[in-house]
C-alpha cells in the first residue's frame, strides 16, 4: 500500500505510532493480536515519552482502540503523572502505565481497566 | 492378474495420496495473489494463506484461533458476528457467491479498499467460509483518477467553449437585436402623423419582422442552453452508504500513517439516491481528500465523515480540524481555477458542484465549531415503490 501523492510531507517533530498488543493473560494464554491499542505520542532520543512535545501539541496524542469484535473507539491520552489517561468516545478512563520504560518492540506495559483489573500488552509495531 | 494389498499398506496408500493432494493444493494456493482467509461458523479464524500474511501483516500463527472481525474497521467489526448468525439462520446470501468492495485493516491501522469473494464447505457436520481477499487499492485509485481527468478535460474544454461560445453568441444575437431594434424604430416613423393605409401595412410587416428576430434569438439563447446542459451521466439507484464506503476506502489510504483518525456515521435512511455512482463518488473522493490534505500541518486530526436525512433531501457531511478555509478564498471557493494548494488546477470544487447540482442537489461549506472546515452537499432521496402503495 502507498499513500496518495501529495500525502508524503515530513510530519515534523518526533510523533510515532505505538501498536500494543494484548499479552499473555488467564482467558487468553498466548496473548491476542485482534486486541489492541493504537497510540500516538513523541517519542525522544532515548525512546521514553517526550513530554514537552505533547505539551506543545496535547490533542496530536490520541488512542484508538481495536477490540476483536467489539466497536472500534478513538479518543485522546491525557497525562496523568507518570501514566497516560485513555479516554475513549465518552467511555470511562482508563490507564496506561509505562512504567518509566523506553517504548521498544517487545517491551511491555499495562492498562489498567475502569474496573481496576490489569491487564498486561506487549509494545508490537513502533512506526 | 490383480495384486492384493494388505490393509495397513491400503491405509498408507491412502495417506500418501491425501498428502500429496494436500502439498499439491497448498502449492496452488501459495501461488495465489489474493489473500485466503478460512473461517469456521463462529467467525474464528482456521487458516490464513501466505498472501494474506503480507497483506494484513499477521502470521498465521498469531491469527489462528482469534475472530476474523479483528481485518476489519467498525462498523463491520462488531456486526460480523451478526452477519454470519444471520445467515446460518435465514440462509440468505448477502454476499457469499456474490463478492462485495469493502474496507479492511492492516495491523498498522491503515484501511484499504478490497474486493472480497467468499466461498462455502460443509465439512464433518459443520461449515467453514473461504474468503478470497484482492487488495483494488491502485485499481480503484486509477478509476477514479480516470474519471477525474476526463471530468477535468470536460470541464476546462467546456470553459473554453464557453468563451468562445459567449464571443460568438454576442456576435450572433447581436443581428437580431439591431435588426429588431431598427424595425420597431421604422415602424415607429410609419406610424407618425396619422399614417394612411400602405404605411399602416408597412409598420405592420415591420412589427411581423421584429417578431420573427425576437424569435430566433431565442433560438440561439436555447442552443446555448442545450450545449451547456449537454453531459453524458448513467443514472441509478444506488445505496449513499455504499457510495460512501467504497470512496472512504480509497480516500482514507495512508491517512492512517499521517495521524489522521477517521469516524464514520451512515444513516441507512439516507438510502437510496437515484445518482450517477462515479460522479458522486468522485465529489466524495474530492472532499475527503481535501479535507485530509488540510489536516496534515495540523494537531488535531479528526476526520468524521456522516450521511443522514436532513428536510427530505440525502445529506453528506464531510468535517476537518484542518487549518480552515481563508477569507479571501471563501467567497470564490467553488469558482473554477481558485485554490489555496500549490499544486492542482482548482477545478475540483468547481467540479463537485456541477456534479452536485447537476443531481437536484446542493453543496456548501461553514467553519467547523472547534476549527477546520465541514463540507456538506445533498443529494433528492429515490422515491422507491416499496409495494405497500
Amino acid at each position: 500500500m502507498s499513500v496518495l501523492p501529495g500525502f508524503d510531507q515530513d510530519e515534523g517533530m518526533n510523533w510515532r505510532s505505538i501498536r500494543l498488543e494484548l499479552a499473555r493473560t488467564r482467558d487468553f494464554p498466548e496473548g491476542s493480536v485482534g486486541r489492541a491499542f493504537l497510540v500516538r505520542l513523541p517519542l525522544s532520543d532515548s525512546d521514553v515519552v517526550d513530554h514537552s512535545a505533547v505539551a506543545a501539541a496535547p490533542s496530536r496524542a490520541t488512542v484508538q482502540r481495536h477490540w476483536s469484535t467489539e466497536a472500534d473507539q478513538r479518543g485522546q491520552l491525557l497525562e496523568r503523572g507518570h501514566d497516560w489517561a485513555i479516554r475513549c468516545d465518552g467511555k470511562p478512563d482508563r490507564l496506561l502505565q509505562f512504567n518509566g520504560n523506553p517504548i521498544r518492540i517487545g517491551a511491555q506495559v499495562s492498562v489498567v481497566e475502569a474496573d481496576g483489573s490489569v491487564l498486561p500488552f506487549n509494545i508490537a509495531r513502533v512506526r | 492378474m490383480t495384486k492384493s494389498v494388505p490393509d495397513g499398506d491400503q491405509v498408507y496408500l491412502k495417506s500418501l495420496d491425501l498428502a500429496a493432494t494436500e502439498a499439491h493444493l497448498r502449492s496452488i494456493l501459495s501461488t495465489i495473489p489474493d489473500a485466503m482467509v478460512i473461517i469456521d461458523e463462529r467467525g474464528m479464524i482456521l487458516s490464513f494463506s501466505a498472501a494474506a500474511e503480507k497483506m494484513f501483516g499477521y502470521a498465521e500463527t498469531e491469527v489462528v484461533g482469534e475472530n476474523v472481525s479483528m481485518l476489519m474497521p467498525s462498523p463491520d467489526r462488531e456486526r460480523h458476528d451478526g452477519y454470519l448468525q444471520n445467515y446460518l439462520a435465514t440462509g440468505v446470501r448477502k454476499i457469499i457467491g456474490i463478492g462485495r468492495v469493502t474496507t479492511a485493516r492492516h495491523r498498522d491501522g491503515n484501511t484499504f479498499p478490497i474486493e472480497l469473494s467468499v466461498g462455502e464447505a460443509s465439512i464433518e457436520g459443520g461449515r467453514v467460509f473461504t474468503g478470497f481477499i484482492h487488495d483494488i487499492t491502485q485499481r480503484q485509485r486509477a478509476e477514479l483518477r480516470f474519471h477525474e481527468l476526463q471530468s477535468e478535460l470536460a470541464h476546462v474544454g467546456r470553459l473554453s467553449e464557453m468563451g468562445t461560445l459567449a464571443s460568438s453568441l454576442a456576435h450572433e444575437l447581436n443581428q437580431p437585436l439591431t435588426a429588431i431594434a431598427s424595425y420597431c424604430e421604422g415602424a415607429a416613423d410609419l406610424l407618425r402623423d396619422e399614417p394612411d393605409i400602405e404605411r399602416l401595412e408597412m409598420a405592420r410587416e415591420a412589427l411581423r419582422d421584429t417578431a420573427e428576430q425576437a424569435i430566433r434569438a431565442g433560438q440561439i439563447v436555447r442552443r446555448m442552453r442545450d450545449f451547456l446542459t449537454n453531459g453524458q451521466t448513467e443514472h441509478r439507484l444506488e445505496s449513499l452508504s455504499k457510495l460512501v464506503t467504497e470512496a472512504n476506502a480509497l480516500a482514507l489510504v495512508g491517512s492512517s500513517e499521517h495521524g489522521i483518525d477517521v469516524q464514520v456515521l451512515l444513516d441507512p435512511g439516507a438510502d437510496p439516491v437515484f445518482v450517477d455512482r462515479i460522479q458522486i463518488q468522485q465529489v466524495l473522493f474530492n472532499l475527503i481528500r481535501n479535507a485530509i490534505e488540510s489536516m496534515l500541518d495540523s494537531p488535531a486530526r479528526l476526520l468524521t465523515i456522516s450521511t443522514g436525512v436532513v428536510d427530505g433531501f440525502a445529506n453528506v457531511c464531510i468535517e476537518d480540524t484542518g487549518s480552515g478555509i481563508s477569507e479571501v478564498l471563501a467567497p470564490q471557493l467553488f469558482q473554477p481555477f481558485v485554490t489555496s494548494k500549490q499544486t492542482g488546477m482548482g477545478i475540483g470544487l468547481s467540479i463537485c458542484r456541477t456534479i452536485v447540482e447537476a443531481h437536484g442537489g446542493r453543496i456548501w461549506f461553514e467553519a467547523a465549531p472547534e476549527g477546520g472546515t465541514v463540507f456538506q452537499f445533498t443529494l433528492p432521496l429515490a422515491e422507491v415503490d416499496d409495494g405497500r402503495s
